[in-house]
């Protein structure tokens, strides 16, 4: 068995088919196969790497999906249906994701919050329940994501590889604050305005109350102004509400209620001894609402009241403290200085100066000792007269009230809608022309308020005018005496800001574009209120008491119940001129005695005509006048309330500050009693320098002890026939 | 077999070895390229790694930012009374408000003193936050202790150690004014003027939250980081809806069994028209209507009244014996007597669902107020501290004796829908009580002793029952800030990480 190759083969074919041995083929391959295989494992591992790396991927997103997921709640405790943040608890889950599978671990840890333990330290959170408290605060959400091995990955369409196992996690903290939270944040700007429930509004009745028409189906009318008095012959208070009200089938509604009240006091002087001590700027009313005036250093009063001998308004406190100018506010205006003053209609001779002494005072407006004549300086006891607007629950004083109309009316005007139409007509166009009238600063010659028969066409109202004197027979009898009313209208002084407001609605804008909101027209904004005052002036007649006598009594506690404008037929028949007298600031709204020396300027009257039997001639007035003043001497006594009666032949009126008295030319000896005077525990008498008394005078600690005969003397025509009030038993 | 060798003539074998080589080395430079290529898909494979571990880090300080944001979201609620107050000692504890100028008690200070380039620099102080740079000068951020960063412990919450957060805030006191259009009118600095800012006490304010978290850190060596901020504002549970503006509402009970004195809003009908009592007086809801109020022994009067004093105690809290006398009354009802004034309202058109009407969500859906509360299962850890939204589930919230409950500058709004909420004399309330019936229908409150609340009361429920003497005074600043304020939510769209010159 030759096996050799043949010799005769040639060289090079033996070399061109030597080839590779078996053995060379088989290591190359072994080796290249070993390579191979290391490359294919490292493919391989590259493959599951990138299959880690992609379920890593999208372990980590599935762990932002259920934060996600956990935050959207909508609510704290679970309702059907509705995901809560006490849902999300501790627990797992499986999801699917590309064919893998993934275990989703939550561990859900509650934190509450911890007050500090220190003041002005910070709280923190801890794992720890507080007793009652239901819910966390706050939760800590740990995810751990993992997938396990040994699933396939499908890299693509046809290749695939076996995953390993892994897992990652993932924490965030979860707030208790709900996704709804974000919509309260932006409804939030209209939390405040809160809901007022509308308030009925029962309009008062024909003739007492009378409603003004301020056009736009809106309506203003004033109740009728009750004194209080608090003891016979002390301080009073006299309150009154001015209501606008809107009025629609379903009935009145308030818009707005200014509750006003005026108050006498007596007060006590202080000049500040710093920045603390002083008053507020007067209160003013700006359109929308009354503003308080800003707090400033000058001159400043305390009340005297006290409850075992002077009886007089709590109200008082804001009164005495509060009504002095002087000083400066930051707030002041230099362009309007009025505002800032309590009346910006005073005389400039009426402020204190430095001639009047007394530093502390300078600025401030005059205060009088009793009787209104001697000044008061620091300490010194002063009579006051304010009046009080309720501003958010609180009485402030606001300026002084200024009366520009006055009116009286029968007893038969204004209790039937065309006559009220016919004032309520007269008064807002008054009122119109009065607006148009004014200019700014116009304190110094405020316009003319006009009256009815200044009005083009002239209003005439019944008895306005000699030439239609209102007939009285019908109704007045003795036993049926007709009750005749007296309205006033009050203006307060415009403040340049309201004069704004109110050019721009009279130049067309509406209340939202001026600053006051729905009020559309100057009337609503306008601070005017028409007043009855038929129980709080003076009633006079003349002649007097013949034919006919108006009642005159003196106020009472409460209730208005006190005589006044009732007029009565005595005796005779013929003409009598009715005049009402009232003070036009806070003191006709008080009733009380002047607090100063312009009180009788300041007075206006109204007469009104009356014929006792018609085409009756006049009775003839024979005898002396006898007039004179009755003033008081003692603190808290108030002259005004005293009563007077005549007898033995004289007729007597009372008059605002004193009396008048018709006494025969001879015979009857006539008197005059005065009575009605008053202080707790203290005994008083009445005096006179020019009359004589008649009898001892009574004196005691109660009204009825107190009462002094005058005789009145029959030489003629005579006046200042004074009277005074003072304490003790007996006259120098 | 001695004729297998290799004939003689034949190359030697050392050169046959030589051409095998041959073939290894193409296999091996084949393997060779092979694993270059390998190598190159291998380091295409570590950079998925890496950019997938890159996304993980990311992630993870992105989580820690959130966290931070989250926990402090809470730690402002927690004192969302106090945030934005300038008041001094506005808790009776002594706690300031955190703009109070009382020494260590502010924790704002001002962007504009910041000494910042606030128009056109850039950085990491927290001012910078702000992304319409205008608006930075009218801001305040977070300063206490040495440390603009708020005292919240994220870092120790979050397990594992390679995240840490740092959370920083802005404040903006809204400048707000009810009357226009946009009624929100930017931020203000001014904290004494009520003109500027819609209160005094600073009751609306808008906080921007400012999360820095960082991952994957080895002390202060950190792989990444994230920047997120989050806008809040605070809120009144009653936002949305309509809280009347009257110290007290009734759907059930009125009069009172005991004595009652109500001291009214005296602007809630008008300028200067007082209401006292809100009554339910429609016959077509589901319980019918309240009793008429001509019974029983109670009295109405406006403040100066029942105060007896000149002006609201700064406190706003009576100094010895506050009452209404028969002469002062706006109403009062007592043996013979009975003057109903204006200021009781019995409105035929009552809302049927009161709880919809004062907090703008259905009775049925509770839980949404609720949410905004803290809540409490019984009343007994409330105190004069307390302050902000309150919810009492359970059976029973009391109120112990000569216990006072939030305070005239941070007052509670204490809704409870506990079965029965008991005052149990001497007890005074700052805020407002709501007695709801969302949780039971048998709800009712009974009214012990003396008790005063100066604010607002609700009676939304079966029954109230009232022995001693039960005082509502309503107050304007309480019910103001208890309604307007107590809560906090984020705002939409307030959510930002993309801050142009915050770093």
């Amino acid at each position: 068995m030759n096996i050799s190759w043949p010799m005769n083969i040639p060289r090079t074919y033996k070399r061109a088919t030597g080839g590779y041995t078996l053995l060379e083929v088989l290591i190359g391959m072994v080796i290249f196969a070993l390579g191979m295989m290391a490359l294919m494992q490292l493919q391989g591992n590259l493959t599951k790497s990138s299959a880690d790396s992609n379920a890593r991927s999208v372990a980590v997103n599935i762990a932002e999906e259920t934060i996600e997921n956990a935050r959207t709640f909508a609510q704290v405790t679970g309702g059907v249906g509705l995901n809560a943040f006490n849902n999300i608890v501790s627990g797992s889950a499986t999801t699917s994701r590309g064919g893998i599978n993934y275990t989703v671990a939550r561990v859900v840890t509650n934190y509450y919050y911890q007050p500090p333990g220190t003041v002005n330290g910070s709280g923190t959170f801890t794992t720890t329940k507080p007793g009652n408290q239901v819910n966390p605060d706050m939760k800590m959400l740990q995810l751990t994501v993992s997938w396990g091995s040994g699933q396939t990955f499908q890299v693509d369409r046809t290749q695939a590889a076996n995953l390993g196992s892994g897992s990652i996690v993932l924490t965030d903290m979860i707030s208790s604050i709900t996704s709804p939270s974000g919509g309260k944040v932006l409804t939030n700007s209209t939390a405040q305005q809160l809901y007022g429930p509308p308030v009925d509004y029962h309009p008062g009745q024909n003739p007492d109350i009378v409603s003004i028409q301020l056009g736009q189906n809106r309506f203003k009318e004033s109740t009728k102004p009750e004194p209080k008095v608090y003891n016979a012959n002390e301080r009073v208070e006299t309150q009154f509400d001015v209501v606008t009200y809107s009025q629609d089938n379903a009935g009145a509604t308030f818009l707005r209620r200014e509750e006003f009240l005026a108050v006498a006091c007596e007060c006590t002087l202080h000049v500040p001894s710093g920045s603390t001590q002083g008053g507020l700027r007067p209160t003013l009313w700006n359109g929308n609402s009354y503003t308080e005036g800003e707090f400033v250093s000058k001159a400043y009063g305390t009340s005297n009241r006290d409850n075992n001998t002077n009886y007089q308004s709590e109200y008082c406190g804001v009164c005495c403290s509060d009504h002095h100018d002087g000083g400066t506010g930051t707030k002041d205006d230099a362009n309007d200085t009025p505002r800032s003053k309590y009346n910006p209609f005073r005389a400039s001779s009426e402020y204190r100066t430095s001639a009047d002494g007394a530093t502390g005072l300078i600025g401030d407006h005059k205060h009088y000792r009793l009787g209104g004549i001697t000044l008061a300086n620091d300490g010194d006891t002063y009579y006051e007269a304010c009046r009080l607007v309720r501003k958010d629950g609180f009485f402030r004083v606001a300026q002084d009230l200024r009366q520009e109309a006055l009116n009286s009316f029968p007893a038969s005007y204004l209790d039937d809608k065309s006559e009220v139409g016919v004032y309520s007509s007269y008064v807002t166009g008054a009122m119109a022309l009065f607006k148009a009238a004014g200019v700014n600063n116009y304190e110094q010659s405020p316009p003319t308020f006009r009256t009815p028969l200044a009005m083009s066409p002239e209003v005439v109202f019944p008895g306005s005018k000699t030439s239609n004197r209102t007939a009285l027979s019908v109704f007045v009898a003795a036993s049926s005496p007709q009750q005749l009313r007296s309205r006033a209208i009050y203006v307060d002084y415009l403040t340049d800001e309201l004069r704004t407001i109110i050019s721009c609605l009279d130049g067309g804008g509406s209340g939202q574009t001026c600053g006051v909101g729905a009020s559309n027209s100057a009337l609503e904004i306008l601070p005017f209120f028409d007043v009855q005052l038929t129980w709080l002036g003076r009633w006079n007649e003349s002649p007097i008491n013949a034919p006919v006598t108006v009642s005159n009594d003196a106020a009472i506690a409460t209730g208005n119940t006190h005589d006044r404008g009732k007029a009565r037929l005595t005796s005779g028949s013929g003409n009598s001129d009715i005049t009402f007298k009232v003070n036009r600031g806070n003191l006709g709204l008080t009733g009380s005695d002047p607090i100063d020396g312009t009180y009788t300027a300041n007075t206006r009257q109204y007469p009104m005509y009356a014929l006792a039997v018609v085409a009756a001639p006049p009775p003839v007035v024979t005898g002396y006048n006898v007039t004179g003043t009755i003033t008081s001497n003692v603190a808290s006594v108030k002259a005004s309330d005293v009563v007077i009666a005549a007898s033995n032949g004289a007729a007597c009126n009372r008059t605002l500050t004193g009396f008048e008295c018709v006494v025969p030319v001879s015979g009857g000896s006539p008197r005059l009693t005065v009575s009605n005077y008053f202080k707790k525990n203290t005994t008083l008498v009445a005096c006179s320098t020019t009359l004589a008394t008649n009898g001892v005078p009574h004196t005691g600690t109660t009204v009825a002890d107190n009462y002094t005969r005058f005789d009145l003397p029959q030489t003629g025509d005579v006046t200042g026939r004074n009277i005074y009030i003072k304490s003790g038993t007996s006259c120098p | 077999m001695k004729n297998l060798n290799y004939p003689a003539s034949q190359p030697a074998p050392a050169a046959r070895l030589q051409r095998g080589m041959v073939t290894t080395f193409t296999g091996v430079l084949i393997l060779l390229l092979l694993t270059m290529m390998m190598f190159f898909a291998m380091r295409v494979g570590v950079f998925d790694q890496r950019n997938s571990s890159n996304d993980m880090r990311q992630k993870l300080a992105f989580h820690a930012a959130e966290s931070g944001i989250h926990h402090a979201k809470e730690f402002f609620r927690a004192n969302s009374v106090i945030a934005g107050s300038p008041v001094e000692n506005i808790l009776p504890n002594g706690t300031d408000g955190w703009l109070s100028t009382a020494a260590g008690a502010g924790r704002w200070l001002k962007c504009s003193e910041a000494g910042l380039n606030l128009t056109t620099g850039s950085g990491t102080h927290p001012c910078f936050g702000e992304p319409v740079p205008a608006r930075r000068s009218t801001l305040y951020y977070y300063s206490f202790g040495n440390s603009m960063f708020l005292p919240i412990d994220t870092d120790g919450v979050i397990p594992g150690a390679t995240e840490t957060v740092g959370v920083q805030a802005l404040l903006c006191l809204l400048n707000v004014d009810f009357n226009a259009v946009t009624p929100v009118k930017g931020c203000s600095t001014n904290t004494t003027d009520d003109s500027v800012a819609g209160f005094v006490d600073g009751s609306y304010y808008m906080l921007t939250l400012l999360a820095r978290g960082r991952g994957d850190c080895v002390g202060t060596d950190c792989k990444s980081e994230a920047l997120v901020s989050e806008q809040m504002s605070n809120f009144g549970a009653v936002a949305g809806g309509q809280a009347p503006s009257v110290p007290l509402t009734t759907k059930s009970t009125f009069p009172p069994s005991g004595s009652a004195e109500v001291v009214p809003n005296p602007n809630s009908g008008g300028v200067g028209v007082p209401v006292s009592v809100w009554m339910n007086a429609n016959t077509s809801c589901a319980n019918g209507a309240v009793v008429d109020p001509s019974s029983g022994s109670w009295a109405t009067c406006e403040m100066q009244e029942w105060y007896g004093e000149d002006s609201l105690p700064a406190d706003y809290t009576c100094n010895g014996n506050c009452s209404c006398t028969k002469e002062e009354a706006l109403s009062y009802t007592h043996a013979g007597d009975n003057i109903l004034g204006i200021d009781l309202v019995s409105d035929p058109n009552f809302p049927c669902d009161l709880f919809s009407f004062y907090f703008g969500v259905p009775k049925t859906s509770y839980e949404l107020v609720k949410s905004y509360a803290k809540v409490l299962s019984n009343c007994d850890t409330l105190d004069s501290n307390s302050a902000g939204i309150y919810w009492i589930t359970g059976a029973e919230c009391r109120i112990n004796s000569n216990t006072t409950v939030g305070s005239p500058y941070a007052p509670v709004l204490l809704i409870s829908a506990a079965t029965l909420t008991r005052l149990n004399g001497g007890a005074n309330i700052y805020g407002i009580l709501y007695i709801s019936d969302a949780e039971t229908a048998n709800a009712e409150l009974d009214v012990n002793g003396n008790n005063t609340v100066y604010g607002q009361v609700v009676v939304d429920a079966k029954l109230a029952k009232y022995t001693g003497t039960f005082q509502v005074v309503y107050n304007e600043n309480t019910v103001g800030r208890a309604s307007g304020g107590g809560g906090l939510g984020t705002l939409i769209g307030g959510w930002a990480d993309f801050h142009p010159s915050w770093q």
